[in-house]
């Protein structure tokens, strides 16, 4: 009897006879249970009996899934297929002095899936923090009061870091009697712990206060 | 020996007499769910040939879904992929002006679908999302030839009638030939939301306006 084992299921293969005729019943739950995309609870772990090489796992409540790649000791690693996590933070207290950067975050916690106002807030700082590494959608508002001179600025400010390039703030005229409204959108791959803040300038002359809010979406996990 | 099946694809474990007997019925049903059920657009496999776990994959329209076992014995659909797109939109309408104070307009037409069409992407004028998903959304708004100092026109989007827009709306100040708004929004939405677009302007007259929404399933929840 020439017993081997197949890759991924272990199922036990017997190259030279019947020898193995008695294990069907047991090779026959294996095939069942790797059946399908197998599913967990988030925070609930599949035994690593139970994976192999290229299961898909699905959470039920969060709608998370992944494959699972061999470690080559008898563990997984996550590659994450589908991974929805969106955040809406806002601030309404904004104050920028004339010509002086004001680099804040939100305060606010407005809506979130997968996500909590601890799980995504910087303390202190109040930036949105990314879980995985993933490529994200930022969309940057902000609102400022109006006053009839100067410019208005806005940008991302990556892990209070400061602005990230020339080209991804925006500058904008003022309106005078109304709120002068502008927008921020930039796409970038960021790594878990990374976070998002806004910097914001303006030189009409006296300070000037604004809100913003702060959207941020994962498009797709990045390996 | 009595006969014993394996609870997800029903595999015969032990059969009356021979082990080996489990062969002959158990090589069609690995064959049938290898790569998952393919079915046509739009059909759901009877409970019968589903399991939890199961793969159910749509024959041209893209979309998966994942069957999950309920509680009540049957089966949800978990989507895994929901290809969906929507480009709706007014050509002319008419905006009174009215500052700060926001009139919700729809839309009138739809220009370009994916897995949609007239009839089930617009209930009225508003445009309806199909599945829970995060959407992305992007519109812009067009008035006509102002041409009055300080003459703002502000748009953001309404979902069910909503104003709680979070400052998320775009405020342009007024250009001699036209005012173009156009921003990005991604946020989650439940199947059957409403959206239309809130829009205000204080040109002092009517403003000539036409608007555009494209809407998108970036990931279904």
């Amino acid at each position: 009897m020439t017993i081997t084992n197949t890759a991924k299921l272990g199922l036990p293969v017997d190259t030279l006879g019947e020898g193995l005729i008695t294990t069907q019943p047991s090779s026959w739950d294996r095939v069942d249970q790797a059946a399908g995309i197998l599913s967990t609870l988030s925070g609930v772990d599949i035994p690593n009996n139970v994976l192999y090489d290229g299961a898909i796992v699905a959470e039920k409540d969060t709608g998370i899934s992944w494959r699972c790649k061999s470690d080559g000791s008898g563990g997984f690693t996550k590659q994450y297929i589908n991974y929805p996590w969106w955040v809406c933070k806002y601030y309404s207290n904004g104050l920028a002095n004339n010509g002086a950067n004001a680099n804040t975050g939100f305060d606010v916690f407005y809506q979130g899936v997968n996500a909590t106002d601890s799980s995504v807030t910087v303390p202190t700082l109040n930036g949105i923090k990314v879980p995985i590494k993933a490529l994200y959608s930022v969309c940057l508002y902000v609102r400022w009061a109006g006053a009839a001179a100067g410019v208005r600025l806005v940008s991302p400010n990556l892990s209070n870091g400061g602005v990230l390039t020339d080209w991804e703030q925006v500058d904008q005229g003022y309106n005078t009697s109304t709120p002068t409204g502008q927008v921020c959108k930039f796409q970038r791959v960021l790594n878990p712990g990374d976070f998002i803040m806004g910097k914001y300038w303006q030189n009409s002359g006296g300070g000037l206060s604004y809100y913003t809010s702060c959207w941020v979406t994962l498009i797709r996990p990045v390996p | 020996m009595s006969k014993v099946l394996t609870p997800k694809l029903k595999l015969t474990k032990e059969s009356d007499d021979e082990t080996i007997d489990p062969f002959a019925p158990n090589w069609p049903i690995l064959d049938k769910y290898a790569g998952g059920l393919l079915v046509a657009n739009g059909t759901v496999p009877p409970d019968s040939d589903l399991y939890d776990g199961c793969l159910v994959s749509e024959l041209t329209s893209g979309k998966q879904w994942i069957a999950r076992l309920n509680t009540g014995g049957t089966y949800d659909h978990i989507w895994l992929v929901y290809p969906w797109f929507a480009e709706v939109g007014t050509p002319s309408l008419s905006v009174a002006s009215v500052p700060f104070t926001n009139t919700a307009y729809g839309f009138t037409n739809l220009w370009n679908g994916v897995n949609t069409d007239a009839a089930t992407a617009l209930v009225g004028t508003f445009l309806v999302v199909p599945i829970d998903a995060i959407y992305e959304l992007v519109y812009s708004v067009r008035g006509s030839n102002p041409n009055s100092n300080d003459a703002p026109l502000s748009a953001h989007i309404s979902v069910n009638s909503d104003q709680n827009y979070l400052w998320s709306e775009t405020l342009e100040k007024y250009n001699l030939n036209y005012t173009v708004n156009c921003t990005q929004l991604l946020r989650k939405l439940k199947a059957g939301d409403k959206l239309c677009l809130n829009i205000w302007q204080s040109y002092g007259a009517p403003m000539a306006v036409s608007m555009v929404l494209q809407a998108s399933v970036v990931c279904p929840l």
